[in-house]
């Protein structure tokens, strides 16, 4: 067997948005090269899909990390993809760092590109290869850029003196400028099954 | 991300002016020739760079909008919003506007997400927009309100000269603001501070015209008057002071203020001896601020300075000078070294400084996320030969709920003699 697809049963954080149960898909492949497969296109929540579609740029991120059983994080790979919905040509532009700007069809070619990650580096996973690994996974949609919130942020620290002095800001709460969802699962060892 | 509004960052003036000085139509000039020189230079460029801009069409696509919709928030009127950020049914806007459209929405503070959604409209080219909003759970009512209220007991020397069993009843200190006055933006505040025998010992006003975000000049008035004999530590060199000020956001060493001020010592007990009884005049200055003031403050600095001009001369305009730095020394700490400075001409000066700790407790935290605070104040001021100083230590507990602070607190003074004397009335002010 080329590849055993786990589904596995997400523990959500406290940071993630309600959703009620998701999947994520975890893959090994042995060709091209052994690589670890992670397909998070189904985590997306009807929010983030409504801000993909909504006709206006968005901003997708997303991260995966190992997690050691001392609580130490290792990024092992980051995706980040500008993304525009043309309501007129129901298609998607795509405005991704590395690969420059294209058209597409459908929505799983977004998906293809920039929710799936290939890990095929052996410093990646050779410890989820030997006995498994946590793994967190983050995947953010955003209307605005992380430097547009700093902004904001800036701009309302500035606005507490004068008339709102002192008064002001233990009003203010943290800005939500993503819709967020933040994941930990547990990726099995290869198995013999998949090394074959 | 692409197409994402912000803030432009302006070079350092003074960096600009010597760069210009050092090029060939300046240099080897005199300096009002340069001065002028460069001023129709300025103008020219500033008319050349609107009438680029004005004639540059924009590369984005330009929608008609066919309708507008708010959604999840009451704060602000659908009407208000659609005069305010331009987002009218019949409008010809692009993503530009609508990344304008949110960055004033979010810099009201009143909310804590924006979305904006387009769909087709009826032709090519034109679309509804939806205007997602998620309230702000931190902005307490759709007034934005906020209050405090501080209870505190206060021994000083005065009283225990004459009766060392004597402790004053509690003082009273209440502040009510609201950043959203009738739903339209209009920030106001009003403060009291009552002795324990119920007498007024100061009172603030203030309010601010409705402004969204950082393009704009913010409109400020305040009007305060505090009792220099009976809070000597709250006052800094006059007791009564105003301000229309008008504030700009747009420079990156801080906030230029400009406007009208009045200092007065008139009002018998809102006075501080030895200062001049009224100043009036223009009031320029600059300040910043990096910390975020919440209910514990975060590490960071800020500073202020500035001075009121008047017509008599350098011995009769005040300046101000300020600054304050925090920091985290351990967990859940914060420690704030504060110094307000005041002076008119080199006559006089009045100082306050102060150090603050404050520590929070690691009980009820999701409840009222209590903190204790330990304070000490020291007060300096001379007027030619005369000085008088003295100390304040504050000790209590604060605590708050969505947008109400409490503070339980505990003062010791070491009020200056002259003040001592005042309060017993042998010195009249």
């Amino acid at each position: 067997m080329n590849s055993l697809l786990v589904f596995l049963l997400l523990a959500l954080l406290p940071q993630g948005r309600a959703f009620s149960q998701s999947n994520v898909r975890l893959a090994w492949q042995q060709k091209p090269q052994l690589a670890l497969a992670i397909d998070v296109a189904n985590l997306l929540t009807p929010q983030q899909k409504k801000l993909l579609y909504s006709g206006l740029s968005a901003l997708s991120h997303f991260e995966i990390q190992s997690r050691d059983r001392d609580g130490s994080t290792a990024l092992l790979f980051v995706s980040e993809c500008t993304l525009k919905y043309n309501l007129w040509e129901e298609r998607f532009e795509l405005q991704q760092l590395t690969q420059g700007s294209m058209a597409l069809q459908a929505f799983d070619d977004f998906a293809h590109l920039c929710l799936m990650a290939q890990l095929s580096s052996p410093s990646s996973f050779q410890r989820i290869t030997e006995s498994g690994s946590h793994i967190e996974i983050l995947i953010d949609v955003a209307q605005v850029s992380p430097a547009f919130a700093a902004d904001v942020r800036r701009w309302l620290i500035e606005q507490q003196s004068g008339v709102m002095r002192g008064l002001f800001s233990h009003m203010l709460g943290e800005l939500q400028l993503s819709e967020s969802i933040k994941l930990s699962v547990v990726a099995p060892p290869l198995s013999a099954g998949d090394k074959r | 991300m692409a197409g994402h509004a912000s803030w432009v960052e302006y070079p350092k003036l003074t960096t600009v002016f010597k760069t210009l000085m050092h090029m060939p139509p300046f240099r080897n000039k005199s300096w009002w020739l340069r001065i002028v020189g460069l001023a129709g230079s300025l103008t020219a460029l500033a008319c050349s760079l609107q009438t680029a801009a004005a004639q540059t069409p924009s590369s984005r696509p330009v929608f008609l909008l066919e309708a507008v919709d708010v959604k999840g928030s009451e704060r602000l009127p659908e009407g208000f919003l659609a005069d305010e950020l331009g987002l009218s049914p019949g409008q010809r806007i692009n993503e530009e506007d609508l990344d304008i459209a949110r960055t004033r929405l979010l810099g009201s503070g009143l909310f804590q997400s924006a979305q904006f959604f387009l769909s087709k409209g009826q032709a090519q080219d034109r679309v509804r927009l939806v205007i997602e909003l998620e309230d702000d759970s931190g902005v307490l009512g759709p007034w934005a309100w906020g209050s405090s209220i501080a209870v505190l007991q206060e021994q000083n020397t005065d009283t225990s000269l004459r009766n060392p069993n004597q402790i004053d009843p509690y003082g009273i200190k209440a502040q009510i603001v609201s950043r959203n006055l009738l739903r339209h933006l209009h920030r106001a505040a009003v403060q009291i501070d009552m002795d324990g025998k119920g007498i007024l010992r100061g009172a603030q006003f203030a309010y601010g015209f409705p402004r969204f975000s950082a393009e704009d000049a913010q409109f400020d008035a305040s009007m305060e008057g505090t009792d220099g004999v009976w809070r000597y530590f709250e006052v800094l060199g006059f007791g009564t002071k105003g301000h229309l000020t008008w504030t700009l956001d747009r420079l990156t060493a801080g906030s230029f203020e400009y406007g009208v001020a009045l200092f007065s010592n008139q009002e018998k007990h809102m006075r501080l001896p030895g200062f001049p009884d009224a100043i009036v005049g223009p009031r320029v200055g600059l300040r910043k601020e990096t910390r975020l003031l919440s209910f514990r403050t975060s590490s960071g600095y800020s500073y202020t300075m500035a001075a009121l001009l008047t017509t008599e001369g350098l011995r009769h305009m005040a300046f101000e000078l300020g600054g304050a730095y925090s920091t985290e020394p351990w967990s859940q700490a914060s420690l704030t070294l504060q110094s307000e400075n005041l002076s008119v001409g080199g006559l006089s000066l009045s100082s306050r400084h102060s150090l603050r700790l404050e520590q929070a407790l690691p009980v009820w935290h999701m409840a009222s996320d209590p903190l204790l605070y330990l304070q000490g104040l020291w007060g300096h001021d001379t007027y030619r030969e005369v000085n008088y100083a003295g100390t304040e230590w504050k000790v209590g507990l604060r605590f708050h709920s969505a947008g109400f602070i409490a503070d339980l607190g505990l003062t010791y003074s070491l009020i200056p003699h002259l003040l001592k004397e005042m309060r017993n009335g042998e010195v009249q002010p």
